[in-house]
C-alpha cells in the first residue's frame, strides 16, 4: 500500500497539478448525468493555462468564428482509436456547424477529451480561452458504445441509431446548458429538464430522419442507461424514465404522425400523449421568446437545408465493428475494506468459457484493506458470499434476489450451481449484484 | 455483515492461493498479470509503468486509467519486477521519494499517451518522474496492486 508523496514531487508535476486543481475547482459544470454544480470563482480568472489543446474551426460556409473545437489526445492508449474514429466522423465539425447560427456573446469551445470519469458536460472555466466549453469524454462514448444493442440482441433500434443519435442528443443537451448560460435565459423548473427539452426541440427542427435518429437514440439512452438502478429523486436531473417519457412526449407533440409508433406500441402512455402537443408548443414559445432573437435566420435556413447524420458505408462498417467488440462480459474485483482480516469470497457466476452454466467457485482470498482482481465473467450479474471466521457477508433469508448455493467450508471448491450439498458442504445465501449497462467491470467492496 | 453461526471453518490449507480452476497458478510462467485498484480519496487516476521488454531492456508506457474506487486489469508483463508512477486529476501523485534507492527515473509525457524505451533524455513534451518498484512474488500469476492515500 502506498500513499501519495504530495510534498516530494518534482516542480513540473507540481505546477501542472496546480493547474489541474484550478481546472477542477473553477468549473461551472452542467453535466448530462451527474450532480455536480460548481460555481466559478471569479478571483482566479487570471490563472494562465499552459496545457490547453489547440482549437480549430470549420472552413465551410456554416462557420461561426466564436465556436472552436478540439480532439484532445487521450492519456490512455486505449482511446486513440476512438479519437481517430470521432475525427473521421467529424463529430465536432458537425456540431460546430449545427450551432453556427447562434449569435453568442462569448467564444465557445467544443472538446473531446479523456476526463477520468464518464460524462459529457458544459463547463465554464475562468482563465481558459475559451472559458465556455462543452466537453465530451472518451469514457462517455465508450459507455454509449457499451450500452447500445449487442450483436444478435432483439431490439427495435439499430446500433448506429443508438450511438449516433444518443451522442448528438447528449451534445445538444449540453448545447442547451451553454445557450442558457451564455444568453442568460431564465429557466423555470430544473435546468436539466429544460436542457433535455432543448435537445429534443432542436432535433425536431430538422429532417424527419434526423429527428428520428436523435429522439430514438436519446430516449434509448435514458431508458436503458439513465434508468438503471434505484431512482435518485434528489438529483437535479429527472429520473431516467422521466427523461425517457419527456423526450417521447416532446417528439410526439411536435409530430404525432412521425412518432405515432411511440403511442401505438405503448411506449408513451395515451394519458400523457394527449397533452404532448401543448407541451411542445410551450417549449416552442419559450425558444421563440428567449433564444430565437439570437439566431441568425439566414444561416439557420442553410443549416436546416443541409443533410445531417447520414453515415457513409465506411462509417456504418466502423460502428458495426465496434458493436462486435461489445461483449456480454464484465471484469470483477473484490476489496476487503472492513476491520476484519482473513476474508474469503465465493462467487456464483457464469464463466466466459461456458456461459450457459452457473458455477460456484471458492475461495478467493481478499487481502486485508486491499483488493483481489478475480477475473472476467459472462452476463450482467453475479452472486457473492464472503466470510472470515464467524463473520459472513450474505443475503438475508427474506432477499428474493438471493441465490442459495452450497459451499465447502474447509476446502477450495468448484461446483455447478444448484447441486445438492455434498458432505462437508453447507447451503448459504449468496447476495446478488447486477452490473450497470454501461459498466465493463465491477469492484465489490466489503465493509463492516 | 453478520455473524456466521455454522461450524468453524478452516482454510489454512488454501494459503494465499486462488481457488477455482480458471484461476490456478502457473509458477513457471515468465509473465504475470497486473491489476491495479484505486482505493484512495483521489479521483481520475492514471498510472504509467516501467516494465521489462526482454531480459535486458525496459520499456516505459502510459497511461492506464484506474477507475475511482475500483480495479482494472492492466495487462501481462515479464516478471519479477515492475515500476509505476501514478497521478490523479485532483492533484494526487504516487512517485518514489528522492531517498528511495530502488526507484527508477524515467521520462513520461504528462498529458497524453506515450510509449518509449527506458533511459535517454526527455523529449520536449516530457518530464522526468521517479518510478516506484513493485516486486512480484514468485508464486503469483496475477498481482493486484492497490493505490491508497487520503486527501
Amino acid at each position: 500500500m502506498v500513499a501519495p508523496d504530495r510534498h516530494k514531487i518534482i516542480r513540473a508535476y507540481a505546477a501542472r497539478s496546480f493547474m489541474k486543481q484550478i481546472r477542477s475547482a473553477l468549473r461551472l459544470r452542467k453535466d448530462v448525468m451527474k450532480l455536480h454544480l460548481r460555481f466559478a470563482a471569479f478571483a482566479l480568472a487570471c490563472a494562465a493555462v499552459s496545457d490547453q489543446p489547440t482549437f480549430a474551426q470549420t472552413s465551410s460556409e456554416l462557420n461561426n468564428s466564436l465556436i472552436t473545437f478540439s480532439y484532445s489526445p487521450p492519456k490512455s492508449a486505449k482511446y486513440l482509436p476512438m479519437m481517430d474514429r470521432l475525427k473521421s466522423f467529424q463529430i465536432l465539425e458537425q456540431l460546430s456547424q449545427f450551432l453556427s447560427p447562434l449569435r453568442l456573446p462569448h467564444r465557445l469551445a467544443l472538446e473531446v477529451r479523456e476526463c477520468g470519469f464518464v460524462n459529457a458536460q458544459f463547463v465554464t472555466w475562468p482563465g481558459a480561452d475559451p472559458a465556455w466549453r462543452i466537453e465530451l469524454c472518451y469514457e462517455f462514448i465508450q459507455a454509449i458504445e457499451r450500452v447500445g444493442p449487442k450483436q444478435g440482441e432483439q431490439s427495435e433500434f439499430t446500433y448506429e441509431d443508438v450511438v449516433v443519435g444518443s451522442v448528438v442528443g447528449v451534445l445538444l443537451h449540453e448545447g442547451g446548458h451553454a445557450v442558457f448560460n451564455m444568453l442568460n435565459v431564465p429557466v423555470f423548473g430544473r435546468e436539466e429538464d429544460a436542457a433535455d427539452e432543448m435537445s429534443t426541440f432542436i432535433a425536431l427542427q430538422f429532417s424527419k430522419d434526423v429527428a428520428l435518429t436523435i429522439v430514438r437514440g436519446y430516449s434509448y439512452l435514458a431508458k436503458k442507461w439513465f434508468a438503471f438502478g434505484a431512482p435518485l429523486y434528489s438529483d437535479e436531473h429527472g429520473t431516467g424514465l422521466q427523461r425517457y417519457y419527456n423526450t417521447l412526449c416532446v417528439a410526439y407533440g411536435a409530430d404525432p404522425v412521425l412518432f405515432k409508433d411511440f403511442v401505438d406500441k405503448g411506449d408513451l402512455p395515451k394519458h400523457r400523449a394527449a397533452n404532448c402537443a401543448s407541451e411542445y408548443e410551450q417549449i416552442k414559445l419559450a425558444f421563440k421568446e428567449t433564444v430565437l432573437p439570437f439566431v441568425d435566420q439566414n444561416l439557420m435556413k442553410k443549416v436546416q437545408a443541409k443533410e445531417w447524420l447520414k453515415l457513409t458505408p465506411t462509417q456504418v462498417t466502423a460502428l458495426r465493428q465496434q458493436q462486435q467488440k461489445q461483449q456480454q462480459t464484465f471484469s470483477f474485483a473484490a476489496c476487503n475494506l472492513s476491520s476484519i482480516s482473513g476474508v474469503y469470497l465465493a462467487l456464483t457466476v457464469r464463466d466466459v468459457s461456458d456461459p450457459q452454466k452457473w458455477q460456484v467457485h471458492g475461495w478467493f482470498p481478499l487481502p486485508d484493506e486491499g483488493c483481489n482482481y478475480i477475473g472476467t465473467f459472462y452476463g450482467d450479474k453475479l452472486f457473492y458470499f464472503a466470510f472470515s471466521g464467524n463473520n459472513v457477508w450474505s443475503a438475508p433469508d427474506t432477499d428474493r434476489t438471493a441465490s442459495k448455493q452450497c459451499v465447502d467450508t474447509v476446502h477450495a471448491f468448484d461446483e455447478a450451481a444448484g447441486d445438492k450439498c455434498k458432505p462437508g458442504q453447507v447451503a448459504v445465501n449468496f447476495r446478488r449484484w447486477v452490473i450497470g449497462p454501461a459498466e465493463t467491470g465491477f469492484t465489490l467492496k466489503l465493509h463492516d | 455483515m453478520k455473524a456466521w453461526k455454522s461450524a468453524a471453518v478452516i482454510l489454512a490449507s488454501l494459503g494465499a492461493a486462488f481457488a477455482g480452476s480458471s484461476h490456478a497458478q502457473q509458477k513457471q510462467n515468465p509473465t504475470f498479470e497486473l491489476a491495479m485498484c484505486n482505493l484512495s480519496d483521489f479521483q481520475g487516476m492514471f498510472v504509467a509503468l516501467r516494465h521489462k521488454r526482454d531480459v535486458q531492456k525496459w520499456a516505459v508506457d502510459g497511461w492506464y486509467a484506474i477507475p475511482d474506487g475500483g480495479c482494472t486489469l492492466i495487462g501481462s508483463f515479464l516478471r519479477d519486477t515492475i515500476y509505476y508512477v501514478a497521478e490523479s486529476n485532483d492533484g494526487g501523485h504516487w512517485t518514489a521519494a528522492d531517498t528511495d534507492k530502488t526507484a527508477a527515473e524515467e521520462c513520461v509525457d504528462p498529458d497524453k499517451t506515450f510509449r518509449r524505451a527506458s533511459g535517454g533524455s526527455c523529449a520536449a513534451d516530457q518530464i522526468s518522474a521517479r518510478f516506484r518498484l513493485i516486486t512480484v512474488p514468485a508464486n503469483l500469476s496475477r498481482l493486484t496492486f492497490t493505490l491508497t492515500g487520503r486527501k
